[in-house]
Parts: structure tokens; sequence; C-alpha cells
């Protein structure tokens, strides 16, 4: 190109075609294919909006109403239901006997249930002739295994109970117990409950985190 | 040419209500994922969480009168917070009369159990079984229990409180 059509093509581009014809088409040969392909690929992109907001417009609505799962809820429950089932057969009060240990015996099942009812007699006799009023709260508990589908469940429990007694001050204990959870018919009850032992004997606890 | 353009901007509107979307749905989901409890129900979290916090509460109450610098090196490395306090006056009695006693002082985690997983924090009851050894005497033992809370830094969970119940 010679340094007098740069110049006129500077002053008047309009004027000035090129030689070569390829860096400029004609406005109107590009026309009508150009704009069926602009179309389809605003349609596309269009679709692909489409998608894209009903996805994150679900997704934002699932996070938005999400709840604890099932699993939560359960661990919840089960682990209400064993500091309950705890404090009920730790509770005894020597004027109201009968219902105590009808409640001890509505929250335990299997062998636990079986040692209650051999040593009830002793036991309500024992009470009686102390006047003891015990009552008993729980100062922290955790499951340690949760079998939802097997309906087992074990757990450990922090435990402070006050024994009153006509005589004396109340006395203050608390107890580190580890006990087992059964479901039964009519919901999750006490199987196994022990005061965790110390020295030699105590070696066999449960594993950290453990599996059942 | 009207249709194209209406196109690009209902285009534009839905792409902008996706981004949106996705935003807070991502936000929404990191929030209830740190307060959720997972404690039990994540069992590979729960088995990490207890297995740390176990060997670490065994370690640092363990003690030998011939090398009190491990333990002290252990509870630095696996302390932190308002554990750090607790547990020097929990040990004070304990370092004061061990070089005489000639004391050793060996604690096993016998029972965790997790209550509380919530990202990097954690609530567990733990129940110890301690055998106390002092000179040539016979050994005693003894079980207490104590509630601690845990926090997850670099990957390791560390004690952050330990609660006696008294």
């Amino acid at each position: 190109m010679s340094m007098e059509a740069m110049a006129a093509s500077a002053a008047d581009p309009a004027s000035a075609a090129d030689p070569d014809g390829t860096d400029r088409r004609p406005p109107e040969a590009s026309s009508p294919p150009s704009a069926g392909a602009l179309l389809l690929a605003a349609r596309v992109l269009f679709a692909i909006a489409v998608l894209a907001a009903g996805g994150a417009g679900w997704s934002w609505y699932a996070a938005a109403t999400a709840g604890p799962t099932a699993a939560q809820q359960s661990r919840d429950t089960v682990l209400q239901a064993a500091e309950q089932a705890v404090i009920n057969v730790s509770s005894l009060d020597y004027r109201h006997l009968a219902a105590g240990i009808r409640l001890w015996k509505q929250s335990s099942t299997g062998t636990l249930l079986t040692g209650i009812e051999a040593g009830q007699a002793e036991l309500q006799r024992a009470v009686s002739a102390a006047r003891t009023v015990t009552t008993a709260r729980i100062l922290d508990g955790a499951l340690t295994t949760l079998n939802v589908r097997a309906g087992t469940a074990t757990f450990i429990v922090a435990e402070q109970t006050t024994v009153s007694s006509a005589q004396g001050s109340p006395s203050v204990t608390q107890y580190r117990l580890e006990g087992q959870l059964t479901r039964t018919g009519s919901g999750w009850k006490l199987s196994s409950l022990r005061v965790v032992p110390t020295g030699p004997a105590a070696g066999a606890g449960t594993t950290p985190g453990g599996q059942p | 040419m009207r249709r194209p353009i209406t196109l690009l901007v209902a285009t534009a509107v839905l792409g902008g209500f996706a981004v949106w979307a996705a935003g807070h749905a991502a936000s929404l989901r990191a929030a209830s994922g740190s307060s959720a409890n997972t404690a039990v129900v994540d069992k590979t979290a729960t088995r990490q969480v207890a297995g740390q916090i176990s060997r670490a509460v065994g370690t640092i109450f363990s003690y030998s009168y011939a090398d009190p610098a491990a333990t002290r090196r252990a509870a630095q490395r696996l302390l932190t917070g308002t554990a750090i306090r607790q547990y020097d006056s929990l040990f004070a009695l304990v370092q004061q009369k061990a070089p005489t006693e000639r004391l050793v002082l060996t604690t096993k985690v016998t029972n965790v159990g997790v209550e509380l997983l919530t990202g990097d924090r954690a609530r567990l009851l733990v129940f110890v079984d301690q055998q106390d050894r002092s000179g040539a005497g016979r050994a005693a033992y003894s079980g207490s229990m104590f509630a601690v809370t845990a926090v997850r830094r670099h990957g390791r969970w560390l004690i952050e409180n330990i609660d006696t119940f008294t």
C-alpha cells in the first residue's frame, strides 16, 4: 500500500475501499445468516439461564427450609429418653413408694426390669425403714453409640443424687453411670445401668467414640 | 428487532437470579453446617474428636516425678484458652508433692461421649481412671469425671475448657 493510499483511508475511511477485501465485508452480505445464528445463540443462552435459575432457586429454597436431619433428631430424642429414664430409676420417695417403683419399672426393660422386680420387696422395706427421699439431677450426658435400625443405644451420664432423711443433712453424691437403651413397643427404655467401676477392673470401658 | 432483545433481557435477569440464589444457598449451607450438631451422627468425625481428646486427657493428666517436663510440654501442646489456667490449678498439688513423694500418676480414659460437635467445636463427657503410685507404696485408684470443650485448630483437637461439675 502506498503512502498516498494510507493517507487517503485515514482521512476518509468511508471512501477507502480495501484492496484485499478481507477485513471488511459488505454489511448486507452478513446480515441474514448472522441474525439466525444470533437468535439461536440467544435462545440457547435463554434455555441455559432458565435451567440455572430453576436449579439455583430450588437449591436456595432447600437450604432455607432445611432443619435437623432425621438422624440428628433421633440422637436428641434417644439421649433425652436416656437421661429421663436415669432420673426415674434414681429417684424414690418413701412416702410414694408404689408410684416410684411403678415409674422404675415403666422406665426399664430386659434384665434391668427383671432385677428391679426381684429386688422390689427388699427395696421397699429398706426405704420405708430409712425414710429417705432421693432425688436425681443429670449434670451431663452423651450417647456413645446409636443404632436406630436395631433399636439399641449406649450412653454415659454424670449424675448427682441428693438423699434426704429425717436425721442429718442431705447427702449429695455424684455418679459416673453407663447404660444401654433398647427400643420397645412403648418407646426407648433402660436395659442396663451401672456405676462405672474404678481401679484394675475399670479397663473394660467402652472404646472412645466406639461402635457397638 | 424486539424478540432477541426481550430474550437477552430475560436471559440476563434469569442469569442474575441464578447467581444470587446460588450465593445465598451456599451461605445458608455454610451457616447451618457450622451450627448443626453432628455428634454421634457423623461417626468418623465423632470417633476422631473422641480419640484425640481421650489421648490428650490421658497424656496431660499422667505424670512422673522422674520426667515432669514431658507432661508440661504435652500440656502446652494440647491445651488452649481457659483450660491452661484450669489445668494449672488442678495439677498444682500434684506437681508440688511429686518430687518428695516420688509420685507416678497414670490416667486412662475409660468412657467418652461426644454430646456436641459443630464444625470445629465439640463438647465431650469424659470418665477417667487414675492410678496413683508414690515411692514404694501400693497403687491407689480413683475415678473422676468432667466435661471438656474442644476446639479444632489446624486439624488437631485441643482442650479449651474443663468442667469438673463442682
